[in-house]
């Protein structure tokens, strides 16, 4: 059978829809499995379980081990979906891969790009920071909306680790190197924060509050920043260095 | 005991073979970036990446890297 050539667009094209799809199915997989977890709670705090318990003679050792079974339900749920969505790196070329990476790359700074305006919203919307939030009531729509749109992108971008070649992707060697470089900045900068709210709890304790969400947004939007702005100074040669 | 950096000829051989930073990295597979980097020494690359780089400019390892401050024996 004649195999048909894809050119390195179509292939990347294609690599998209995967992940497009493997998106789609975390958001369906991650809700229903919410949606499992809320029915067991409110099931197990309604009442009702000990009246079917007591009508069926269930021991308590089984109902404790509920969930677990539940979990290594989900566990298997993942390793099939893994299967499904796994196909070997190995067999694309480099020139794909390389667009891959690029595309990866470009996602992870729209994340990051994305994020540093919704932690700042978060930290202004803190009553703590902003003062009586009753007044300012735009203040907690916004804050809402970055909490949804925060979860939306994690839970999008979050868990592409799942996929083969979303992992192959995110080893890029110079995007690896400033991810490691940004937790080393982003240690630094919670470091430095944590002391200052030590310090701060000390010599103006009243003023605790409105530190503590600062630093936490600190020690985010720090390393964000050093690795937008390592990343587009990785782009430069030596020649636009050098102007 | 002097420092140890590892220096590259990575640009030299490239521009030799006729490649841009753009076409070594499609022939890798890695990010235009990782080449940039690697010529500028920002970060080592890892083994793996400068056997791949050696192999694709059909070179040895040690005339794309060498250590500098390190006396010959």
């Amino acid at each position: 059978m004649a195999e048909i050539q894809k050119s390195d667009a179509e292939i990347v094209a294609e690599e998209r829809c995967r992940w497009r799809a493997h998106s789609r199915t975390i958001i369906w997989t991650f809700l229903f499995w919410l949606a499992v977890a809320l029915l067991m709670v409110a099931a197990f705090n309604s009442g009702i379980p000990q009246m079917i318990r007591a009508w069926a003679g269930i021991p308590d050792i089984v109902v404790v081990w509920i969930p677990l079974i539940f979990l290594l339900f989900l566990w298997r749920i993942l390793l099939l979906y893994r299967k499904r969505f796994s196909p070997l790196p190995e067999s694309l070329r480099p020139s794909v891969q390389k667009r891959l990476v690029d595309d990866y790359t470009r996602r992870q700074r729209f994340i990051l790009v994305a994020f540093i305006p919704l932690t700042l919203l978060l930290t202004l919307n803190s009553p703590e920071t902003h003062g009586s939030s009753s007044d300012a009531s735009w203040f907690s729509l916004g804050a809402f909306v970055s909490y949804m749109l925060l979860a939306a992108l994690m839970i999008v971008f979050g868990p592409g680790f799942l996929n083969t070649r979303f992992r192959a992707a995110n080893q890029d060697e110079a995007s690896r190197m400033l991810r490691v470089r940004s937790t080393a900045v982003g240690y630094i900068a919670a470091m430095i924060a944590m002391t200052a709210d030590y310090g701060i709890g000390l010599f103006a304790p009243t003023l605790l509050q409105a530190a503590i969400p600062l630093s936490l947004a600190a020690a985010f939007i720090v390393p964000a920043l050093y690795y937008v702005i390592a990343d587009w100074r990785a782009s430069l040669t030596k020649e636009d260095r050098d102007g | 005991m002097a420092e140890r950096r590892l220096g590259n000829r990575l640009k030299d051989i490239r521009t030799a073979r006729g490649l841009t930073q753009t076409d070594l990295a499609a022939l890798v597979g890695v990010s235009r970036k990782t080449i940039n980097t690697v010529e500028n020494s920002v970060f080592i690359p890892s083994t793996l990446l400068a056997l791949a780089l050696a192999k694709t400019l059909n070179a040895r390892v040690e005339e794309l890297f060498f250590i500098i401050g390190e006396e010959e024996h």
